[in-house]
């Protein structure tokens, strides 16, 4: 159970795509945290320090790349450096470049299959170098 | 040359010979329609200053390749560069190479400024001789300055004699200054030695000098009437038999009437320039106001408009522009009508205006007898039409109204291009703004439709992945989110299509009379999936209503309101629709219980670009429900608008003016007025 207690931060602000992707990744026994604003999505990324960031571009209060800048920006010296997935309906490729240029390691586009996001995040977790293994413990919520 | 170099005519030509000056590129254009009236081709011969032989500045040779563009755009055959000296030898070359490809070349038409007129002529009038006696062949030589000139004048009018400076303190003034002269004449015929005054008449000059003191003084009439006493006075006083007026001998009659006819024409000459001087004051302030009023106008027709009600008193003139028609660019209609058709004389000045770009009819030397007087709108650019104006009641064309009506013309027609010129800038921007909006729309759309396209993919993926991993519960919930998102999509759809439909007119209104807290009720049920996690409370009147409006519209409405209700609060946050009957008509409002709106949103939430002219990647819909609410609510004479609660949320109100108490066919119509009923 690849994704049992990862704590991952999905931020999206259509209250049906988070519903589904709270149950499957729960399913899968990770430890699940919403948020539907881009403000909401920086307080609870520097308060959860998440393994997983599953982004949209399209937040009603600021723009996503903001919100992706802001969380490159918090990566430590010490390792810590989140995986970052971008969820948008925008699938023109300038969009794409200047997401993954902000720091987003995989970038899926609306519609998309449960099975693709749970293939992408797994591959970028084990691409993680060093892998958080322990240390991972070390960015569980308080 | 050899003859059987020449070959037959295949093309008839004019040539010009332009040099550069502020008004070369305008004259151009006038050699264009006088090639074109006469079925030519035309060419230029560019006739440098000195200065710029070995294109010494950059900015001369740029001067030039403009020129060159612009002659070449007006249709030009092609031109030439040469320098004032080498003129005559290239002009030569160019006549004769034409003659060797078939081309007549008869016309030459030359663009001079008015300084260099005068200068220029003479070197041309040679050159005619010079090309006849190289080429033996006869040239038409051509100023088109003789074609641009702004009318002749006229003869002084005799008339409008009284001015308006008759009064008691300028007759004493002026009798004042005619009895001063009597004393003057005894005092210049003592000092004067004896010999000198003998046998000269000092007193006429006196008198004269009098006489033009009370004209600049005191105005014509008193002016005249000084003559005719001054005239009494030496009759009385200087010529024998004294104090008679009859006797005298026939010189001295001779010298009296003299004087006076001098002492008369002193005075007209006198009224005559004071009345040029104060009409042309009139007139160019009257130019002002007419150019400061069209000034402020918007459009070409408001300016037309505006233009000729001005000039009409300004000009005391009847006033018309003649404008070329979008359709056939070569006929021109009168604008503003006046009812009366043109002249076949008029009709045939007004052409030569247009064609040939100079004034004619009244005060012109063509067409004189016309009482219509034509100007070319012209601009350095472009011909924009014709203005024309007839003097009212036998009203003259003089110097300086030829001189205002050029300037009218001048100052309408660069009004005329700068809004023309402002609308083609305007028509530029707001395509490339709709060609924006379009592209946003697409996208805004597209994200729109892909949403709970996801959504329901994305479910319905993860009851497939990960059915076995799922309980009952969770498993309905997928379930119950694939249907909400699917119903989303429904409505998202149907909301364009109902935007398609009414922005063209597709849509015919059925208005009826309706009960409209039915219609609420009708419309929460068909929500109530989306509407499960709110509480909704419709709240009836007393007394039931019916309003007059067409019920599916309304429900459409509704349901977009509600809607709008659950997308923007939180989750069991409860909503209320209320009634009441109000001045205006009946109301219906629907409260939500969320963050409510920012008071300069109130009305950008119901324009359907506001919310996909935000950043791209911030698009979070097309926003055409509350846009469409708008639509179908004004197209109904109905309203809709939004407010703030002060305890909190938004408040969507829709008024509909028509209404009555409901009308009770039996108990069954009657709803009741339930206290609160909870739809969902």
């Amino acid at each position: 159970m690849w994704l049992r207690d990862k704590c991952i931060l999905v931020v999206d602000d259509t209250p049906a795509i988070r519903i589904f992707l709270k149950l499957s990744l729960e399913a899968m026994h990770a430890e699940l945290h919403e948020a539907a604003t881009a403000a909401e999505a920086v307080q609870k990324f520097n308060l959860l320090r998440p393994e997983v960031v599953v982004l949209d571009l399209g937040l009603p209060d600021r723009d996503g790349l903001t919100v992706l800048d802001a969380m490159r920006r918090k990566t430590e010296p010490n390792g810590y450096s989140p995986v970052i997935i971008i969820l948008s309906v925008r699938s023109d490729h300038a969009m794409v470049a200047r997401a993954l240029a902000a720091g987003a390691d995989a970038y899926l586009t609306k519609p998309f299959l449960m099975e693709d996001l749970l293939a992408e995040i797994e591959k970028q977790l084990a691409l993680l170098t060093p892998p958080l293994g322990s240390s991972s413990g070390a960015s569980q919520p308080a | 040359m050899n003859k059987a170099d020449i070959k037959p005519v295949v093309e008839r030509r004019i040539l010009v010979i332009s040099h550069p000056s502020p008004e070369t590129a305008r004259r151009l254009r006038i050699a264009r329609f006088w090639a074109l009236r006469r079925g030519c081709s035309w060419e230029v011969l560019h006739s440098e200053l000195p200065r710029a032989i070995f294109w010494q500045t950059e900015e001369e040779e740029t001067e030039y390749q403009l020129l060159q563009a612009a002659a070449l755009q007006l249709g030009a055959y092609r031109v030439t560069l040469t320098h004032p000296l080498r003129l005559a030898r290239d002009l030569m070359a160019v006549l004769q190479e034409r003659r060797t490809q078939g081309i007549v070349i008869d016309t030459i038409l030359l663009i001079e400024s008015e300084k260099q007129h005068w200068l220029r002529a003479l070197p041309f009038m040679a050159l005619s001789r010079l090309l006849e006696r190289r080429l033996g062949a006869q040239y038409n030589i051509v100023s088109i300055n003789r074609l641009v000139g702004r009318g002749t004048r006229l003869p002084i009018k005799w008339g409008r004699w009284w001015g308006s400076d008759r009064n008691i303190a300028k007759l004493v003034s002026a009798l004042a200054i005619i009895s001063l002269a009597v004393p003057v004449v005894e005092i210049v015929n003592h000092i004067l030695p004896p010999v000198f005054a003998e046998g000269v008449r000092n007193q006429p000059l006196v008198f004269l000098v009098a006489c033009a003191f009370v004209t600049g003084y005191c105005g014509t009439v008193l002016g005249i009437g000084a003559a005719l006493v001054a005239c009494l006075i030496q009759a009385l006083l200087y010529y024998p038999p004294y104090f008679s007026l009859f006797g005298k001998s026939p010189p001295d009659i001779m010298a009296i009437a003299i004087f006076l006819t001098a002492a008369i024409l002193l005075a007209v000459f006198n009224y005559n320039i004071k009345y040029d001087a104060r009409r042309r004051a009139e007139l160019y302030q009257s130019l002002l106001r007419v150019h400061k009023v069209a000034f402020d106008q918007h459009t070409p027709a408001d300016t037309i408009r505006v233009l000729s009600k001005e000039l009409t008193a300004s000009l005391r003139a009847e006033v018309a522009f003649f404008m070329p028609q979008p359709h056939d660019p070569a006929q021109l209609a009168m604008e503003p009508d006046p009812g009366k058709p043109l002249t076949e004389s008029e009709r045939r000045a007004l052409e030569v205006c247009w064609f040939d770009t100079r004034p004619t009819g009244a005060g012109c030397a063509d067409f004189p007898d016309c009482a219509w007087r034509f100007e070319p709108l012209l601009t350095p650019r472009a011909l924009l039409g014709v203005f024309g104006y007839k003097p009212l009641r036998n009203g003259r064309v003089d110097d300086n109204l030829t001189q205002l009506s050029g300037n009218v013309a001048d100052q309408a027609a660069l009004i005329l291009e700068r809004l023309e010129v402002e609308q083609i800038a305007e028509e530029k921007r707001v395509q490339a703004e709709r060609d924006q909006l379009r592209v946003m729309l697409l996208s805004s759309v597209s994200h729109d439709l892909k949403t709970p396209l996801a959504s329901i993919i994305g479910s319905l993926s993860v009851i497939r992945s990960l059915k076995a991993r799922l309980n009952e519960e969770q498993h309905g919930v997928l379930i119950d989110n694939a249907l909400d998102e699917a119903q989303r999509l429904d409505s998202f759809i149907s909301n364009i299509l109902d935007m398609t439909r009414l922005e063209s007119d597709q849509v015919e209104f059925k208005k009826e009379w309706i009960d409209p807290v039915d219609l609420a009720r009708d419309t929460a049920r068909s929500l109530r999936d989306r509407l499960r996690r709110h509480k909704l409370t419709i709240k009836p009147l007393e007394q039931p209503v019916q309003v007059y409006i067409d019920g599916m519209m309304f429900g459409h409405v509704l349901q977009n309101l509600l809607d709008n209700a659950v997308k923007y609060t939180p989750l069991g946050t409860p909503i209320d629709v209320d009634c009441m009957v109000g001045p205006n008509g009946f109301q219906m409002a629907v409260r939500d219980h969320g963050r409510g709106i920012a008071p300069e949103h109130f009305e950008k939430i119901f324009d359907k670009y506001a919310r996909i002219a935000r950043q791209d990647t911030q698009v979070a819909g097309t926003g055409l429900g509350l846009a469409l609410a708008r639509i179908i609510m004004r197209n109904q004479g109905c309203s809709i608008g939004v407010t703030n609660h002060p305890e909190g949320g938004a408040v969507f109100t829709l008024l509909i003016p028509e209404w009555r108490e409901a009308v009770i066919a039996g108990e069954t119509e009657m709803t009741g007025a339930e206290d609160a009923k909870n739809v969902a």
